[in-house]
Formats: C-alpha cells, sequence, structure tokens
C-alpha cells in the first residue's frame, strides 16, 4: 500500500541534498581554514562571509530542489492512491512539461492504468456477454425443472438466472441509456417509503430504524424513482443483515447528503474500496444471503444520479454517505 | 379465459401455451407481429400477451396500432431486455403490464389472470366500495375494517395491502405486484421484506382463528379465497 503524501522532511532526495551540503560545506571549511592560514589578515572577515553565503546558498538550493521533487512525487502518489480509493481506472496522472525523469514516469504511469482500464473493461465485456448468452437456455432449462417437479433445484435455477438478470441490468446501466425515465424525485417521501418498508423486518430482528429529514424543504434530485428505492432499499437491507439485535440503523437525509448509519459488523478497510465489485463478497458477510451484486448496482445507479458513495466507519458499524453532486 | 400469444420463440411459445392451458384458459398462438394484430383485431380476445421483438411487426408498433383502431384488450407485454426505459416505453404504447425474460410461470399466470379480469363486469353483489371474503369486511369509503363484526385497528399501508389483496380474491397476488400496487415502486427486493408484512397483517386478522384468512401459494405469492 503506497503510503500518502510524504513530508519532505522524509525524502530521499534531500537526505542526499543535505549530505551533498555537509560534504561541500565540510570542503568549504577545510579550503576556507587554508586560505584564512595564508591569506591577509583583513581579507578574513569577507572570506568568511562569501564562505558562510555560499554554504546557505548550497542549502537553500538543496532544500528548494528535494521540494520541487517530493511535491510532483507527491502528487503522483495522490493521484495513484485516489484512482486505486475509487476504482476510477480512467483517470490520469497530469503531467507538467516534458523535460524531467518525473513526467516521463508519469507518463509510463499514465499508459499502465490506460492498459488496466482496458483490461477492466474487456473482462467486464465478457462477463456481461456471457450473461446475456446464458440466460435464454438457462431460462429453457428452469422452465425443464419446473415440470420435472424438482422444487429445490428450480430454487437453485431461479437464484441463478436472478444473478443474471441483475448482472444484465448492472451492464445495462453503465452502457445503456440512461436518462430516459428522470424526473424531479422527493427525497423525504422515498426515504421514508423506504423505511416504511423495511420497518416491519427491522422489527423483528430487533432493530431500530429512526429516521431524520429536514422538515422545511423538499430535497428534490432529477432521477429514476425506482432505481433510487432500489439501491436506498438494498442499502437498508444490508444495514439490517449485518446488524445484530438490539442495534440501530439511522436513516438521516441532509440537504446534500443521504445517510445511513448503522451498528453492525461494518467493513474493514482492506475491504472498503472493493465491496463494489460484482460478486465481491468480503470475507465475514461470504456466508450470508444475496449474490454479492447489490452494492454494485448501488454503485451504478450512484453514478448515474451523480452522487458519490462515501464508507466510513460507525465505531462499531458503517456509515454510508451519498453525496448528492448535482443539485 | 381467451388469451393470444404473440411470440416467435417457439419455446416459449409452447411453453407459455402449455401453462396456461393447464390453468384453464383457452389459448390461440401467433409467431409474428402480423399475424399477430390480424388475430387480435378480427377475434375477441380476454388477455394478449405480446413479444417485444417480433418478425414483420415489432410488439410495440403492434400495440400501438390495436389501441389507435379502438381495441382496449388488456396487453402483457413480454420483453428480453431489461433497460431502465424500457418498460416506461412499453407502458406509453399501450400495455397495461410488462414482464422481463426470465420470469416465473407463476408471476405471469398471476399478472394475466388479473389483467384479463379486469374488463369483465362484477358478478357479486358487493358494491364498488365494500369488499368481503369470509367474516372479513373492508370498507373503502371509511376506511374501515370489520372481522365477524369488529373493528379491526390497521395501519394506513396494511389497510392498502389488504384492499389490494381482497379486491383480488381468488387471484394470486404476487410480491412483486405487491410492491408494484400497495408501494408503487417496481424494484427486486433482495429479502422477504413483503412476507413480514403478510404475517403482520395476518396477526391482526387470523388471531383465534384456525383457518389462514391469505392463503400463501407456494413459489408465486399470496391469496384471499
Amino acid at each position: 500500500m503506497i503510503s500518502g503524501a510524504r513530508h519532505y522532511l522524509q525524502s530521499s532526495s534531500l537526505k542526499m541534498a543535505l549530505l551533498f551540503s555537509v560534504l561541500l560545506g565540510m570542503a568549504t571549511c577545510i579550503l576556507a581554514y587554508f586560505i584564512f592560514r595564508f591569506s591577509e589578515e583583513s581579507l578574513v572577515p569577507w572570506l568568511a562571509a562569501v564562505v558562510i553565503l555560499l554554504m546557505a546558498m548550497v542549502v537553500a538550493v538543496s532544500f528548494l530542489i528535494s521540494r520541487f521533487v517530493v511535491s510532483r512525487t507527491n502528487l503522483i502518489a495522490q493521484t495513484a492512491q485516489e484512482i486505486m480509493e475509487t476504482g476510477d481506472f480512467s483517470r490520469r496522472i497530469s503531467i507538467e512539461g516534458e523535460w524531467d525523469d518525473l513526467s516521463h514516469m508519469a507518463q509510463v504511469l499514465n499508459l499502465l492504468l490506460e492498459r488496466t482500464e482496458q483490461s477492466m473493461q474487456g473482462i467486464r465485456q465478457v462477463a456481461d456477454n456471457i450473461a446475456h448468452d446464458l440466460r435464454t437456455p438457462l431460462t429453457r432449462l428452469r422452465n425443464k425443472l419446473e415440470e420435472a417437479g424438482d422444487s429445490a433445484l428450480v430454487a437453485e435455477a431461479d437464484h441463478l438466472l436472478s444473478t443474471f438478470s441483475a448482472l444484465l441490468r448492472i451492464s445495462n446501466l453503465e452502457v445503456g441509456r440512461r436518462h430516459a425515465a428522470f424526473q424531479p424525485v422527493p427525497l423525504a417521501s422515498l426515504l421514508r417509503d423506504v423505511v416504511e418498508l423495511y420497518e416491519p423486518l427491522a422489527e423483528e430482528k430487533g432493530i431500530n430504524i429512526t429516521t431524520e429529514m429536514p422538515l422545511s424543504q423538499e430535497i428534490e434530485i432529477e432521477g429514476d424513482r425506482d432505481l433510487l428505492f432500489q439501491i436506498l432499499a438494498n442499502l437498508l437491507d444490508n444495514a439490517l443483515k449485518f446488524t445484530p439485535q438490539n442495534g440501530y440503523v439511522a436513516v438521516t437525509l441532509l440537504p446534500d447528503e443521504i445517510r445511513i448509519a448503522d451498528t453492525g459488523k461494518g467493513i474493514a478497510p482492506a475491504d472498503k474500496p472493493r465491496v463494489f465489485e460484482r460478486f465481491y463478497r468480503a470475507e465475514n458477510s461470504r456466508h450470508s444471503a444475496g449474490n454479492g451484486l447489490g452494492l454494485s448496482l448501488v454503485a451504478v445507479v450512484a453514478e448515474i444520479h451523480h452522487m458519490t458513495i462515501l464508507l466510513e466507519d460507525n465505531h462499531p458499524g458503517l456509515v454510508v454517505r451519498l453525496r448528492l453532486t448535482n443539485r | 379465459m381467451r388469451i393470444l400469444v404473440i411470440e416467435d420463440d417457439k419455446e416459449v411459445s409452447t411453453y407459455l401455451s402449455k401453462g396456461l392451458k393447464e390453468n384453464g384458459h383457452v389459448v390461440d398462438a401467433a409467431s409474428n407481429g402480423r399475424d399477430g394484430l390480424f388475430m387480435a383485431t378480427t377475434e375477441s380476445y380476454d388477455l394478449l400477451i405480446v413479444d417485444r421483438m417480433l418478425p414483420e411487426l415489432d410488439g410495440l408498433t403492434l400495440i400501438k396500432t390495436l389501441r389507435g383502431a379502438g381495441k382496449h384488450t388488456p396487453v402483457l407485454i413480454l420483453s428480453a431486455l431489461g433497460e431502465v426505459d424500457d418498460r416506461v416505453k412499453g407502458l406509453r404504447a399501450g400495455g397495461d403490464d410488462y414482464l422481463v425474460k426470465p420470469f416465473a410461470f407463476a408471476e405471469l399466470l398471476a399478472r394475466a389472470e388479473i389483467l384479463a379480469r379486469r374488463n369483465m363486469p362484477t358478478t357479486n353483489a358487493e358494491s364498488d366500495a365494500t369488499l368481503a371474503s369470509g367474516e372479513v369486511v373492508v370498507d373503502l369509503l371509511s376506511r374501515k375494517v370489520l372481522r365477524a363484526g369488529k373493528a379491526v385497528d390497521l395501519q394506513p399501508r396494511e389497510f392498502r395491502l389488504l384492499a389490494y389483496l381482497m379486491k383480488h380474491k381468488g387471484q394470486v397476488v404476487t410480491r412483486t405486484m405487491l410492491l408494484e400496487n400497495v408501494w408503487d415502486y417496481h424494484f427486486d427486493p433482495q429479502t422477504n421484506v413483503i412476507d413480514v408484512h403478510i404475517s403482520r397483517l395476518r396477526r391482526k386478522l387470523e388471531q383465534g382463528s384456525e383457518t389462514p384468512f391469505i392463503r400463501t401459494v407456494r413459489g408465486a405469492g399470496y391469496v384471499v379465497d
């Protein structure tokens, strides 16, 4: 894991520069000694001043050079970090000029990112094509199983089919027409409806759901009502799934954010960047119900609605923050 | 009921016809849009099941033409596409309901039966404002529910749920249909979130009685007999 920005005092360039300065300083001192010994008395203060000035310049220049280098490498490291955290491989490192090693390194890194992005897209397409092509034969298989009367197998086939459908839905949303069903969606009533739908389930599990919404203004966004309901339902479903009895789930609506907090298992830092991947199941959720696609759908729908998702710790538990950036 | 299935995929068409016939319906089939339109306009059906992708004349154009000609037969659209705006397009073209393949036959059957019966006159003595089944009476105007003469206290959503089930008395109602009609959202629940609402309603209505008021139909949904 690449650590974040490094302070220039930690920089190896600075250390080398300082070492160089010290050596040069020592050489200067030795030179000065010999000059003083063998030169005129009246020149000593002048020579001393020149020597000190030279040393100061050397130190200053070393400092500036290393700061310059470190700030550039920091930017590269930071961009790389952000790309890994958000999974947004379409981003590139900004390059200033083409004259030095650092811009060359940035160019090479950008090429690497390009290849990675293409590779990921290729994999995604293959998965989507498989899902598409297998859906019809799977449906036929399921129908035949139903005729044969084996309900356990039919249930398995249904589960498989629903996973395929969910996968296709996600890929269609990523690629296809997105805005046809957009209309103004009032978020407060949407959230109230989702909570109301899940309230009996929460009660059964001994979990308390609370909502906090502004009473004064109606917060609306342009969007697809059903898709938004779906992702909020997925998030609330997850919150209830992973929170133990006597825990709570808090749903909050802010002018620029929807927040769902729970007191459940939470998501480990290592898993956080990956939970939105298709089929990714974190270690502690691998055996729970579901197909591992719920959060992938949340990610895609959030993106379509220009919302960013943040995952934070609730100590214990998870806070999912959907930031509305398009109001 | 008389149902016309307009579907070019032979396997799906046979599967649907067979399933619907087994459930007591009379089924005709067409394998392309032109034949389908012809049959739909010259004969009388209670329901049309139309696939979106048809040779010769596509499903949506067929429906639009039908509606333009003044035919109001209920239409259930089948589609292999799953895109966001397809459902909206289908319903705007004049369709009454929309199912994406793959679907469980039980889902199709439930929706088909409800659509087909829409045009039929009510044969019972109930007025439009009350629904009754067994000991339970629902008054839609005053929003009161009585069980064996005694008032039952229901929350607004529970009332809507009961009203919908009773409006379609004797017909199977699937979870997706409940979500669409009682909650007004079209989405795919991950857990059995609807079942818990039904159990709550059951507890209020079945207290002390042996027979269930709301019957679970395995693999399909619920029904109030």
